[in-house]
């Protein structure tokens, strides 16, 4: 329409034509505004659904952790007896009340077979658990046992030499006759009934009904079936009965042994795993990271740079099942013969952390780079200017203006190394271990997880609820780390 | 400044002499740090190396030069392989039969009519598929049941641990085979007079082609590679359209308020959370909440066959497009950023709407740098064990994964089950599904640096 020039008043036909010609534009803009908005929500939508993916990781690990400290690990009930006709040994000494090593003598093997540690030893009346064994080959006189006195309920005494002392065993309660789903009554060995309490729950089997006892008697127990979820099922003869051991959370935070198998959740050996794989890894991947960062940013030409920045990309690339076979083809067999095969064992820490350093190496270099190569030409310069030299003005200039780069780039690999799982699950063991000795194996959380689901995880196990209290473990640590990472680069960066 | 004064010249040089040296030594200390890092990549590829490659000693129950009068089994057509099979091993043609083509479970096999007991296979002629069962037929209708449904690489296999019964007796590594072949050979002639020793390479044609098997001379990666492909598929069509969706709507549309701020710093965060944790988050949403999907019981009235729980390619695959969204939003949004603010201004003053805008000029321009990134994440998917062994992968799994709603197992899985393992021969396997991955890996990353190159310029 024609705006300019002196108004001209529009005719009865113009007038129509323009109604319609807006009309008609409105409703296109209607149109187009509308499927722009559709548009808009869409991305929106994926945008949002990056923050579902962070709540669906704390609620299902929140949730899942919360089911582990209410949930109940069911242990095999087990009776100490005494080994009939095992190898038994005669006190060489007297033993007063506060006796803690028993003089033993020359041991052959069967009998030190019988006297391994953790395992008890019947004297007299007393029952005596096995701390630890002193043994010299080559002056056998000073062999001998250090206990610990009065187990179980049984009172310290003292005992004449010559006293004869059983081995003692411990032995799973397992039903005798068959139960149908009617049956209120579990028959079991002579004696075995009074070990129960009544009021009790027991299983018969892990995960099949729970039962509450109801009488107990001196070969049998009369229950209440199916208390719990699950209901009453037929079970056949020789079942192990479980009782419940309630998992805490004060022994989730102070316990040093993760054993499911016997009702033990403290995460201090996994964590300690975790911890010093991640060290090892660190104490390799930082100063590596960083001097070739320095070489890269400060010394090499651009040519060279060009070659080498490729070459930490593929290391960087390289899966990180790939780093585990290299770490238990590789570096173990290097790590055995350096230091022995005796100090190293075939599983270790050790071989595990250097490699996950290896990995880390191209994260550190290349971010450091980034930050390394932000700081400003001038200040190089300056610097020159009062003669210093190129490694003068790199460590006093140049990496403390990047400082906060740096930093971030040493708390990204700490993460990195924290949540590492394959060179772990491959290199560093299979047993939860709390040991500050890298040259054995440890198992870290990541690993751990990784070994038990890989099997059949049934979802009604403790195992299963366990995952997630080390999954979350797992998650806050690395989160705090990225957060102090970003806190860091924001509050230390130098602006330039 | 009076100390600077102070010093006399010898002094003065003295000082400068060690500054100058302490230089020139660090230099060679931050350039050790860079050899170490090529230097770890070079003996890493030597490591895998060394170990697909070596002497084996092979030990033929019968040799397969008086089966065929000297002629290589491989030569052979199936037909020939299948009478070699009638002629050495007879028993066993009926027992293949139903251990490669039966759909139903062992005990009713001989009792159903051959359509019933038997899956989609073509019947030889003269074979009354609905009223005869598998006892009815004759010995030659069996092995022409089987000929006619396997492929020849299949008969081969068949002939090799049926007939032959190649059996691995020892493994060598590369360097040992090289330095100590005498030495090696001495040992085999005395210790297994009759074995025969060969050079070989673990990564073959047959490792390729082969699925899983109890023998180590059998065993390939044929199930891991497609389960690799499958999860790739799936992956590729969950995360690149919510990827590229997220970042237009961060640098196109979001404006600096506290929500959108919350989401880029919670895409930042996610970028650094493990990985086993998505794979935690995959087995208890995916395989367990959304089993009715995941599963494919969902859909099992539009005939999809669906597996018994949900640890399926579809519950993987998403576990892992979760896993690497956060790297292709990143890299979306630096690929979106690039493209110059005129470009976006010539479009408004033409009057296109701002999706216009987005839809013909800004993504078009930003495509090459978003498939860049995404290249890149992906081939960090592929490379990813840990998610996928806590999401439920078999470890034993002898059918290829056929729709998204199958069991499945990957390479990487694979190589960590074959490391795991105590055997030496299973150690040289894992090398050879190293390098599968490694190619697959790096012809994705050439891919990418081509594209990257190729369309860099053209922009400015």
């Amino acid at each position: 329409m024609n705006e300019s020039g002196a108004v001209q008043p529009l005719t009865p036909l113009e007038r129509g034509l323009g109604q319609a010609r807006s009309k008609e534009n409105s409703a296109l803009y209607k149109r187009a505004r509308v499927g722009e908005e559709i548009i808009r929500a869409i991305l929106l939508f994926c945008g949002v659904v990056s923050i579902f993916t962070t709540i669906g990781i704390v609620i299902v690990l929140g949730r899942e952790s919360l089911l582990f400290f209410g949930s109940e690990a069911w242990l095999p009930v087990k009776q100490l007896s005494v080994v009939e006709g095992g190898v038994t040994f005669d006190l060489s000494a007297f033993l007063s009340t506060d006796d803690t090593f028993i003089l033993t003598g020359k041991l052959e093997n069967d009998v030190r077979a019988t006297l391994a540690p953790n395992s008890y030893l019947k004297i007299n009346d007393e029952i005596v658990l096995i701390v630890s064994r002193v043994e010299n080959p080559e002056d056998p006189t000073n062999n001998g046992i250090n206990i610990q006195r009065a187990q179980l309920d049984t009172v310290a005494a003292e005992h004449p030499a010559a006293t004869t002392s059983h081995p003692m065993r411990e032995r799973q309660i397992k039903t005798v006759a068959a139960m149908t789903t009617e049956d209120t009554t579990i028959t079991l060995e002579e004696g075995d009934g009074l070990l129960f309490e009544v009021d009790e729950r027991i299983q018969i089997a892990p995960s099949s009904e729970v039962m509450r006892i109801t009488r107990v008697a001196d070969n049998s127990l009369e229950v209440e079936r199916a208390v719990g979820d699950i209901g009453a099922a037929n079970h056949p003869a020789d079942e192990t009965i479980h009782y419940p051991k309630p998992v805490s959370w004060v022994e989730f935070f102070t316990g040093r042994q993760w054993q499911p198998q016997l009702g033990l959740f403290g995460i201090a050996p996994l964590v300690n795993a975790t911890l010093m794989s991640s060290l090892i890894a660190m104490l390799v991947a930082f100063p590596l990271g960083l001097g070739a960062a320095i070489y890269l940013s400060e010394y090499a030409s651009a040519n060279l740079r060009n070659t080498l920045k490729p070459i930490l990309e593929i290391l960087a690339g390289v899966p990180t099942v790939v780093y585990g076979y290299f770490a238990i083809q590789f570096m173990t067999p290097l790590l055995r013969g350096l230091l022995g095969s005796n100090t190293v064992e075939i599983y270790n820490v050790a071989s595990a952390g250097i490699v996950m350093g290896i990995m880390i190496i191209p994260t550190i270099s290349s971010m450091s780079e980034d930050a390394l190569h932000a700081v400003p030409r001038s200040l190089r310069e300056a610097s020159y200017g009062l003669g210093s030299t190129r490694l003068e003005t790199t460590i006093r200039v140049v990496v403390p203006a990047a400082l906060s780069g740096v930093l971030a780039a040493l708390i990204v690999g700490v993460s990195r190394a924290v949540g590492e799982t394959m060179i772990v699950a491959i290199a560093a063991g299979a047993r939860p271990n709390f040991t500050f000795n890298p040259f054995v194996g440890a198992e870290t959380m990541t690993g751990h997880i990784a070994r038990i689901s890989g099997g059949d995880l049934s979802y009604n196990s403790i195992d299963y609820t366990s995952i997630f209290i080390i999954g979350l473990t797992l998650f806050v640590i690395t989160l705090i780390l990225n957060l102090v990472s970003s806190w860091i680069v924001r509050r230390f960066r130098e602006a330039y | 400044m009076t100390s600077l004064l102070n010093i006399t010249q010898d002094q003065y040089k003295q000082k400068l002499y060690a500054r100058q040296t302490q230089g020139v030594l660090y230099t060679y200390l931050y350039r050790s740090s860079l050899v170490v890092a090529v230097v770890s990549l070079i003996v890493l590829a030597m490591t895998i190396l060394n170990q697909n490659f070596g002497l084996v000693v092979v030990q033929y129950e019968i040799d397969p030069a008086t089966l065929t009068d000297g002629e290589p089994l491989e030569s052979l057509d199936k037909n020939q392989l299948g009478e070699i099979l009638q002629q050495n091993a007879p028993r066993r043609v009926l027992v293949l039969v139903r251990d490669t083509l039966s759909a139903v479970d062992p005990s009713q096999f001989t009792s159903l009519s051959l359509d019933q007991a038997l899956g989609n296979v073509v019947f030889p002629d003269g074979i009354d598929a609905t009223e005869q069962t598998i006892s009815d037929l004759s010995d030659d209708q069996v092995l022409a049941l089987l000929v006619e449904n396997s492929t020849p690489d299949e008969m081969l296999a068949f002939v090799n641990t049926e007939v032959v019964g190649v059996e691995i007796l020892k493994t060598y590594a590369f360097y040992e085979s090289a330095l100590n072949r005498a030495a090696i050979e001495a040992e085999t002639a005395e210790k297994f007079p009759e074995a025969t020793i060969q050079f070989r390479s673990w990564l073959n044609g047959r490792f390729l082609q082969n699925g899983q098997s109890a023998n180590v001379n059998d065993i390939g990666i044929r199930t891991a590679l497609i389960g690799t492909l499958w999860i790739m598929l799936v992956t590729i069509l969950t995360a690149l359209p919510l990827g590229v969706g997220a970042a237009i709507y961060l640098e196109e549309y979001a404006t600096d308020n506290a929500v959108n701020r919350l989401i880029e710093t919670n895409i930042r965060n996610l970028a650094g959370v493990p990985s086993i944790i998505y794979g935690i988050l995959g087995l208890s949403i995916f395989v367990r909440a959304l089993v009715f999907i995941t599963s494919g019981s969902a859909f099992s009235v539009l005939g999809v066959e669906a597996n018994a729980n949900g640890r399926t390619i579809l519950s993987a695959g998403m576990a892992l497009a979760l896993l690497i969204l956060p790297v292709i939003i990143i890299n979306g949004q630096e690929a979106i950023r690039a493209v110059p603010r005129t470009i976006r201004e010539a479009s408004y003053g033409l009057g296109a709407t701002k999706w216009q805008t987005i839809s013909r000029q800004v993504l078009p321009a930003a495509v090459p740098g978003i498939l860049t990134g995404t290249i890149l994440a992906f081939s960090r998917a592929i490379g990813e064990t840990a998610p996928l062994i806590v999401v439920g992968a078999s470890t034993v799994l002898t059918t290829d994964p056929n729709n998204v709603f199958s069991p499945f197992t990957v390479i990487p899985i694979q190589i960590y089950n074959w490391t795991s393992r105590p055997q030496p021969e299973y150690q040289h396997i894992a090398a050879a599904a190293i390098i599968v991955l490694l190619v697959l890996l790096l012809t994705l990353n050439t891919l990418a640096i081509i594209l990257r190159n190729r369309y860099s310029k053209n922009l400015s």
